[in-house]
């Protein structure tokens, strides 16, 4: 617990406010007390910036800025022009369903429901018949090995156009595997390192049959939470079995109606769908864009609850660390800085940089040298850097064991497998440098830092667009051309290297992009052969689109202004 | 999202830079009287079109349709613009000299002359 206290004589004027914080944080209403801070609200952003204070030795680090470059003008009328052309083909193959030329593969109404509310008529639908299956074949590819940094595919061809696939029996070995989560290459078989996973299985056995509440809570879940809360540097922490139903579960125990939510644009769907069920209000802000939420607080505030215009009975801004499909990392002393001023509570969403920045892996307040007490709700995964499956809720006491009663997941939810468990402790005891090796926390993280930064600089070298903070491990590759989305994932497993390349429900429908998540258990060998092959391969289909200046996008700015507003 | 003031003028830049070294490729290997580099090089052009139109996820039957409707207009195009340009030139010459000449006559000798 040395590392909080270091944390806290560096951020020396910010460790005021947290005591004043936590006289603060049994208040339920916001908004009125702003007058006695506005003189101090400028110098806690001075100190953000500009640091002085530091020790030296944990000195909060100054972000890199995310990039986000636009293309050229011709790109964006081309894949306007390029899904017109599809879209009328597919208007096209629809007619000759309807006439009866064709047989229609998809599901269809039955006779007796023709003349009811159709069920396949909407856009999703139809996107799904005539764009989505024509290029089937780059998604849900069957893997025969474990997802490490190489694994096997097994090769299916399809006879009718992606309709139907069949497996030839022959297996695609060696594929380097640059989709997978697999951060801190803890998706090992490795003998030696799950023996306690083994001893475990053997006393715990496999299955808990039981919920949290009733009999499931076995010793292994407290040591899990335990370790978790001290990893993290909090007081105390909560796993569950399953991250979505994390975000989706806890979110409507914590706010309720009456209770404001102010959400980032690019927030994952879990966040999305515990806001929506939680029955609260909620706000979408601009992408990291902090004068964007800083208004939207302002007015909100000030106009109060919808038609009562009653004080909100809580705030509740909801970011995540990295964004998965931007690759961008989020603001967080300034949002510190606003949740001080406006009075809202923060629900950081640690999915996929925890363990994955940060010089010793305790995620993005590691990374801008914040104390995580600061974060009123931190949750994360463990499905990315630590191999296993589940999430975690942590914070203070009081919120956890609130959690621990009230959460929908606690109650209902089936308790967390033991070999799970143990997978993720003996991650976090590998990472703390803890297990008596020093492969964890040096080797792997290290590791993770030099190949992201390898890569990312290597990529943008050679004329790719890149999205996305230089610290992050995941690297969106923008393709933005619907025809060039399917050429490039087919091209690429040809030369045995497995992508994840998205396309329009998941990113704007311009924005089609390559995904890569990079790996502590990639060798700088897999990369450059991975770096070679897409030099090859962007000069072939030609997607090296950047003209290396890289224009932020409008609405960010350098400087933040507060001192201006109050 | 994209940024329409900056390079308007020089959209189609990039793309002939590719063109152009590929070309220039091309243009060599002609000399050479290389076969078999110029095919590969028109089998890459067809790819690029394919992709660019979007035309690369169709099945094989609706690419012929496509590429027979695409190939049609630029036929009509050329056609016409064979057909029609030459006139429409020498009518737009005789009438600018016309008004270059004519100045110092009325506008209804010009009218007449017609």
């Amino acid at each position: 617990m040395i590392r909080t206290d270091e944390q806290h004589s560096c951020n020396g004027t910010l460790k005021c406010y947290s005591d004043q914080k936590q006289q603060q944080s049994n208040s339920l209403k916001n908004g009125y007390h702003r007058k006695e801070k506005v003189s101090q609200s400028a110098s806690p952003l001075l100190s953000v910036q500009k640091n002085g204070k530091g020790d030296g030795f944990h000195q909060p680090r100054v972000r890199g800025e995310d990039s986000f470059e636009e293309a050229p003008m011709y790109v964006a009328v081309l894949t306007y022009m390029g899904y017109g052309i599809v879209i009328l083909f597919g208007y096209f193959r629809d007619f000759l369903r309807a006439v009866g030329f064709e047989k229609c593969h998809q599901a269809q109404e039955r006779e007796e429901q023709k003349d009811f509310v159709p069920l396949y008529q909407d856009f999703e639908n139809f996107y799904k018949r005539n764009l989505y299956t024509r290029v089937r074949d780059n998604w849900n590819r069957p893997i025969c090995s474990l997802p490490g940094p190489v694994f096997d595919i097994m090769e299916r061809v399809s006879d009718d156009y992606n309709w139907t696939f069949r497996l030839t029996g022959r297996t695609i070995e060696n594929v380097i595997n640059m989709g997978s989560y697999n951060y801190l290459g803890f998706a090992e078989n490795n003998v030696d390192f799950l023996k306690t996973v083994a001893e475990e299985t053997r006393q715990y056995g496999v299955g808990v049959c039981s919920t949290r509440q009733e009999l499931g809570n076995l010793s292994i879940h407290e040591k899990l939470e335990r370790l978790v809360a001290e990893f993290l540097g909090v007081e105390s922490a909560m796993a569950f079995g399953m991250g979505f139903a994390t975000n989706s579960m806890n979110i409507p125990a914590l706010v309720g109606k009456g209770c404001l939510i102010l959400s980032d644009e690019l927030n994952h769907t879990s966040l999305i769908l515990g806001a929506r069920l939680s029955g609260a209000t909620i706000r979408v802000f601009k992408h990291n864009n902090m004068q964007s939420l800083e208004k939207m607080l302002k007015e909100t505030i000030c106009s109060g609850q919808p038609r009562t215009h009653r004080a909100w009975k809580k705030i509740l801004i909801m970011v995540e660390g990295i964004y998965s499909m931007e690759g961008s990392l989020v603001r967080l002393p300034e949002i510190l800085v606003l949740k001080k001023k406006y009075k809202a509570y923060l629900y950081l969403d640690e999915a996929h940089s925890i363990g994955a920045v940060g010089p010793t892996g305790r995620g993005v307040t590691e990374h801008f040298g914040v104390d995580p007490n600061e974060v009123d709700v931190l949750m994360g995964t463990f499905t990315k850097s630590f191999g296993a499956a589940g999430g975690y809720i942590a914070g203070k006491k009081e919120l956890v064991d609130y959690l621990r009663s009230h959460s929908h997941s606690a109650v209902y939810a089936t308790a967390m497998s033991p070999p799970v468990v143990e997978q993720i402790i003996r991650a976090i005891k590998c990472i703390m440098g803890v297990d008596g090796t020093t492969e964890g926390w040096y080797k792997k993280i290290r590791q993770l830092a030099e190949n992201t930064r390898y890569l990312r600089s290597r990529l943008k070298e050679m004329g790719f667009i890149i999205y996305g903070n230089q610290d992050s491990p995941v690297v969106p590759l923008l393709l933005y051309l619907p025809g060039k989305v399917g050429a490039f994932s087919r091209a690429m497993l040809k030369r045995k290297i497995g992508v994840v390349v998205v396309g329009f429900p998941a990113t704007p429908i311009t924005e089609a992009r390559a995904r890569f998540c990079v790996s502590a258990a990639h060798t700088r060998e897999m990369l450059d052969k991975v770096l070679q092959s897409l030099d090859e391969l962007g000069d072939y289909i030609k997607v090296k689109f950047s003209r290396h200046r890289s224009s932020y996008r409008p609405e960010l700015y350098d400087e933040t202004d507060f001192e201006l507003d109050s | 999202m994209f940024n329409v003031s900056a390079v308007a003028w020089i959209w189609n830049y990039d793309l002939s830079v590719g063109i152009v070294t590929s070309a220039r490729s091309a243009a060599v290997s002609v000399l050479r009287m290389d076969m078999k580099n110029m095919r590969e090089y028109v089998g890459w052009l067809y790819y690029q079109y394919l992709l660019i139109t979007g035309i690369y996820v169709l099945e094989p039957w609706e690419q012929s349709i496509f590429n027979t409707l695409l190939f049609t207009m630029v036929a009509m195009v050329i056609y016409t613009s064979y057909v029609f340009v030459p006139i429409h030139v020498r009518l737009a010459l005789e009438f600018f000299s016309e008004l270059v000449r004519g100045q110092p006559e009325s506008t209804v000798a010009l009218m007449n002359s017609r």
